[in-house]
């Protein structure tokens, strides 16, 4: 029955010339590891807040009066909306811990070098659209946590000179948060952010399956290394067929990610629901304690820190700057192993431990 | 049994499983949610219905007509025409119903006098009292 129905769609699609022409053929090179299959984690990941997002969409109410209650009926009355809504808020945090593990992995494979410039800019622009839509979707259930976060994430932009209350003005619809925001929030989370988040995971594997996976350093000689002066695809002969050796790598990975998202789900459902998350929107009452989420804890706790609001703010677009440009910045002529560069390792370490101790100061301040 | 082949009878198995986790709770939220005014009854005060005219009113998300027919008292009606769905309007002129949408017609009973539908408009039981007229 099942060879039946294979040979019926073989005859049809062409399924064995697919696999082999984009899977078998297709090479992984000879180092790669479970650290190089966190794209395609992280392209699960998203498909994962898309089919739920889309799910919460046929109850969702975007209008100030209804949304609250609108999403409490999906948590407590529609028959396992609480599983949707708590895989779509737990899976937003994780895709983010997802996309920076493997930012993390690239830098320190510096793996960015030419001819994969384009595809680290590809991808450090899909992580700031994935914090944006963090941003916008924290807003959309009107509870007390995402009204004032909000406040406080729109008003932020205004200590920029001359453009900043342009900004905010522009992010909230108006002087402060409303209902118009909540109209705009919901379109750019549920619509803008998500078609140009696709657009650049289509140009990123597109770039990917050009050029072929980028081989670890400590396994390629560092002469064979040198940066090409034509277009060259990768065959990586010496590697193994992406598919089954590395799919069998991504899947595991993929059923890790579930893993820790059911574990998260099941032992920890409200760790990224404080008690505010249960009360309406009140744009008269501020709540006592109202903290960004983890990821935006180490710029919010800088620009606290920073007496000067400008010069704050102005210290996180440069460092965004220079993170999306970084391939641009980094040294032309050096090598790609890490280890034989003690200054970039330095200062890959030093954002990193900062970026942990701004995250866990903002954390108890 | 040999390692890959362990691993992937493994991976087959959990990736089986994360799909009907996904797939069952699915299959329930995309049920649509039960009517949460069902059963709560609605009273209408019947001077509000003189006799020769009609009410038309909303009961549990079904807009019916209460009709009071000269000597043979009140009747609750489905709006909804039994063709494709339209609205019926009370014509008090010609004492019948009349869809907008196709010109199907109704007598006062419910059943059809002429035009596309052929099956007769739901009739809902009405509870009367002195003073009252209560639906549900």
């Amino acid at each position: 029955m099942w060879g039946k129905l294979v040979h019926w769609i073989e005859i049809r699609i062409g399924l064995e010339e697919l696999v082999n022409k984009h899977l078998r053929l297709f090479r992984t090179p000879k180092g790669a590891n479970f650290w190089s299959t966190l794209g395609f984690v992280s392209l699960i990941a998203f498909i994962v807040q898309a089919i739920t997002g889309i799910m919460l969409l046929l109850y969702y109410v975007p209008h100030p009066e209804y949304a609250f209650q609108s999403v409490q009926t999906i948590t407590n009355e529609i028959p396992f909306g609480w599983f949707f809504r708590s895989i779509h808020n737990v899976g937003g945090n994780l895709i983010v811990a997802v996309i920076i593990i493997h930012l993390v992995h690239v830098f320190l494979r510096v793996s960015y070098k030419k001819p994969r410039e384009i595809t680290w800019v590809t991808g450090v622009l899909m992580f700031l659209l994935v914090l944006l839509a963090c941003i916008t979707g924290q807003l959309l259930p009107w509870h007390q946590t995402g009204f004032w976060q909000t406040t406080v994430t729109s008003t932020i932009p205004s200590f920029l000179p001359v453009i900043g209350e342009g900004i905010s003005s522009y992010m909230r619809g108006g002087a402060s948060v409303s209902g118009i925001t909540l109209s705009r929030f919901f379109s750019f989370h549920v619509v803008i952010l998500p078609v140009f988040i696709v657009a650049l995971m289509i140009l990123h594997v597109l770039l990917i399956r050009r050029q072929g996976l980028s081989t670890s350093p400590a396994v390629e000689p560092e002469a064979d290394a040198s940066p090409p002066e034509e277009f060259r695809r990768e065959p990586h002969l010496e590697g193994h067929p992406c598919f089954p050796h590395f799919s069998v790598k991504r899947s595991f990975m993929v059923m890790f990610y579930f893993t820790v998202l059911f574990f998260i789900l099941t032992f920890f459902p409200n760790l990224f629901l404080p008690a505010e998350a249960n009360i309406q929107a009140d744009p008269l009452l501020t709540p006592e304690a109202i903290r960004p989420a983890w990821y935006f804890l180490a710029p919010y706790q800088l620009i606290k820190t920073i007496p000067n609001d400008v010069m704050g703010i102005s210290l996180v677009v440069i460092f965004s700057m220079v993170l999306l440009f970084w391939p641009f910045l980094d040294a032309k002529d050096a090598g790609r192993n890490i280890r034989k560069r003690p200054m970039l390792l330095s200062l890959g370490l030093i954002v990193l431990a900062l970026w942990a101790i701004f995250t866990i100061w903002g954390m108890y301040s | 049994m040999e390692r890959r082949q362990l691993l992937k009878t493994s991976l087959a198995f959990l990736g089986t499983t994360t799909l009907i986790s996904f797939v069952y709770p699915a299959s329930k939220f995309l049920v649509p949610p039960k009517n949460s005014a069902k059963d709560t009854p609605l009273t209408i005060d019947k001077d509000d219905i003189p006799p020769g005219t009609a009410k038309e009113i909303i009961f549990n998300e079904i807009p019916m007509v209460v009709i009071n027919r000269k000597g043979s008292g009140f009747i609750a009606l489905s709006r909804i025409c039994t063709h494709l769905g339209c609205l019926v309007g009370y014509d008090k002129f010609n004492n019948k119903l009349v869809c907008p949408c196709h010109a199907g017609e109704f007598d006062l009973e419910g059943n059809v006098l002429s035009g596309p539908a052929t099956k007769a408009l739901l009739r809902y039981p009405l509870k009367i009292t002195a003073d009252d007229i209560t639906i549900g």
